[in-house]
């Protein structure tokens, strides 16, 4: 049975497996750039069942970032591949920190369009561009 | 390994439950869609495996009885599509199947005679058209009830109306034409679907609104006739109600789903409407909101709905892993016009602690329904994403190693029999889901096929005591050893190893005395103790 400690080590297997996320732009981390962080990171369990909500609330180096979505999507990729529990992933843009942070909440969200980007088998070697247009509805 | 599974559930009777029939396992990956063919004796499935499966229960051809038959699939397409599949519609005559999918074609099947050497080898479907012309994913396809048009939608924004020249007695050899080509919504088309009856379509979006089309008589052009604007993110499924009796002064009604949690009832007023809502423009019918449910799917987008043709209930599909019916609450045999007071009836958690991607109602056997679930991707899908993904899950013989480096075989009784009894074949095979009991009965191994995902069975009780002399019907200890066997289910029996292993059950039961020091009465030291046999 999932308790609070299981939840908490959950949280760090978590955190432990975005923070080292490399920057697209810049060489550093997620976690060196503040793009991530601890308390970043909310887990909490189904009163009804036994499924695990994750939410993560991350903060865009810059408000206009057009990262933003290839940043999204690279902490969904990477817990998913590393995480073998089952669990629900929401990613949101800490409020406040993006211009268009609404949008690309929806964006990074949406399952299809997760689901169509992630079977992309060359996304590492994406560019931000062509990422975006992946995510995007087209022009 | 396979984690997907399209759930059978029945509705029968008791309108306040549903009950899981059987799980299908077979695709890989997730499945994205489910569809049952006209008659209902069919059910299609279709997912991130790129191919499509065919269910029918074993043995019969009909329907009838047909729910309680064993389903199994009867054929897999393959090979017309380069990425997931993403939905399958059948057309009104039964014979012909289009899957849309995320390389941006959409395919047609037709039911074709297999002939070699001038001898029928019986009827499969080939692929028989491939439509081009999307700039990105399609995501949905439907048949109109004429079986001459076909609808599609993308994530390009737009929806794009087919036209099939042959009738549904000959077989598919002229093409299909583009009759429109609608560029109404403002972002990605998430969904179409016909009118059950008339050839009025709608189109579900990520921009939050639901669009109808009809094509003008006059001009023979296909062209938006009405917006719904309700929901507050993006609308992921539609579904048409089918009128039951006689009911046609009232207009229709379509029920939409959403990612912000809400199921919402559409009705139709024409334009004599005698509840003096205004016509739309050009004398076309107008549509309001009647109804919405929310505060029922906890917070979590529904991702398809469906209206039963038999009974009026509404199943919905959603992201918090469960079905739910609703339905009118008292007596009455359709949701009332005007004020309905709809409620929900049952939720039914899906087996697997995942998503519910589509749910569709059988058309013919009221209550039956073909609901499924999403599943994440076996590692075998991942090539190409990074060398560090890690494959789910342990091998029996590392389980086995991990278990006896706790407790090793030798501490058992010399007259005991322990260790894996029951070794599936594939030694790549690896297990996810181990179930425990202490005696494995046939209950208990009828629910471990159940489940589906069980790889392994640990029993206290070693089910294979006394020497097997043949694996018939003919008494449950074979039935269950042969259920095992082949359903890739391993067993493996500890027994008294784990009564004489320190902290084990000795260890348990002599702690019922409280603070007491125990004391070794025999060790075991014969010489026929018992051994471990290595192969």
């Amino acid at each position: 049975m999932r308790k609070n400690l299981s939840l908490k080590y959950f949280q760090f297997m978590s955190l432990d497996f975005i923070r080292n996320i490399r920057d697209p732009e810049k060489p550093a981390t997620l976690e060196d750039l503040h793009v991530v962080s601890e308390d970043c990171i909310q887990i909490h369990q189904a009163s009804d069942s036994n499924a695990v909500y994750v939410r993560i609330e991350f903060n865009p180096t810059v408000p206009h970032c057009s990262l933003a979505t290839l940043i999204g999507l690279c902490i969904r990729v990477k817990l998913f591949r590393n995480l073998t529990d089952r669990y629900k992933l929401d990613i949101y843009i800490k409020k406040g920190a993006h211009t268009t942070e609404e949008e690309i909440n929806k964006q990074i969200n949406d399952k299809e369009r997760i689901a169509a980007a992630m079977e992309n088998p060359n996304l590492r070697e994406l560019s931000v561009p062509e990422v975006n247009s992946i995510m995007r509805s087209s022009e | 390994m396979l984690e997907t599974f399209v759930n059978l559930s029945s509705n029968q009777g008791n309108m306040g439950r549903l009950e899981l029939l059987q799980t299908l396992s077979g695709h890989q990956g997730r499945v994205w869609n489910v569809a049952w063919n006209p008659r209902g004796d069919i059910l299609a499935s279709c997912g991130e495996d790129k191919t499509i499966r065919l269910w029918t229960t074993e043995g019969t051809s009909g329907q009838g009885d047909s729910i309680v038959g064993n389903w199994v699939c009867r054929s897999t397409l393959v090979d017309a599509h380069q990425r997931t599949i993403r939905a399958v519609a059948w057309s009104p005559c039964g014979n012909r199947l289009a899957s849309a999918s995320f390389d941006a074609t959409t395919a047609v099947w037709e039911r074709r005679i297999q002939q070699s050497g001038g001898l029928i080898r019986g009827k499969e479907f080939e692929c028989v058209a491939t439509l081009e012309g999307h700039e990105s994913e399609v995501k949905s396809v439907s048949w109109a009830r004429s079986g001459r048009l076909l609808a599609t939608c993308s994530r390009d924004r737009s929806v794009w109306i087919w036209e099939v020249e042959n009738g549904e007695d000959e077989e598919l050899e002229g093409e299909f034409e583009c009759a429109a080509v609608l560029n109404s919504h403002s972002q990605d088309v998430k969904r179409v679907a016909w009118h059950p009856e008339r050839d009025l379509l709608a189109s579900a979006s990520y921009d939050d609104t639901v669009r109808l089309y009809m094509e003008d008589q006059a001009h023979g052009e296909w062209s938006e006739i009405a917006v719904l604007s309700s929901h507050t993110s993006t609308v992921w499924g539609l579904s048409w109600e089918v009128q039951r009796g006689e009911k046609t002064e009232v207009g229709c009604r379509l029920a939409t789903c959403g990612g912000d949690g809400s199921v919402k009832i559409w009705q139709e007023f024409g334009p004599n409407n005698t509840e003096g809502v205004a016509p739309g423009p050009n004398g076309y019918p107008t549509w309001k909101c009647i109804c919405t449910l929310s505060g029922h799917h906890g917070g979590r987008p529904v991702y398809d709905v469906s209206w039963c043709p038999c009974t009026g209930y509404i199943a919905t599909a959603c992201g918090d892993d469960a079905i739910r019916i609703f339905g009118e609450a008292v007596g009455g045999d359709s949701i009332d016009f005007g004020t309905p007071s709809v409620e929900l009836l049952a939720t039914q958690r899906s087996a697997h602690l995942q998503d519910v991607n589509s749910v569709t109602w059988n058309p013919t056997v009221p209550g039956l329904k073909g609901a499924l679930c999403s599943a994440r991707m076996s590692s075998g899908a991942e090539k190409g994403l990074s060398t560090s993904s890690q494959e789910k899950g342990l091998l029996i013989k590392d389980i086995v190693a991990k278990l006896e480096s706790w407790a090793p075989l030798r501490l058992a009784g010399s007259w005991d029999k322990v260790g894996l009894q029951v070794e599936p074949s594939g030694s790549s095979n690896r297990v996810t889901s181990v179930m425990l009991t202490n005696d494995l009965t046939e209950a208990v191994v009828e629910e471990a096929v159940a489940k589906g995902s069980i790889g392994m069975i640990i029993s206290y009780h070693p089910p294979i005591f006394q020497a097997l002399k043949t694996l018939t019907n003919r008494t449950w200890k074979e039935r269950v050893i042969r259920t095992c066997i082949e359903n890739k289910i391993a067993v493996y029996s500890p027994h008294t190893a784990w009564d004489a292993v320190n902290g084990g059950v000795n260890d348990w039961l002599a702690s019922a005395f409280g603070e007491s020091l125990t004391i070794l009465i025999a060790r075991c030291n014969c010489p026929n103790n018992f051994e471990e046999k290595k192969n």
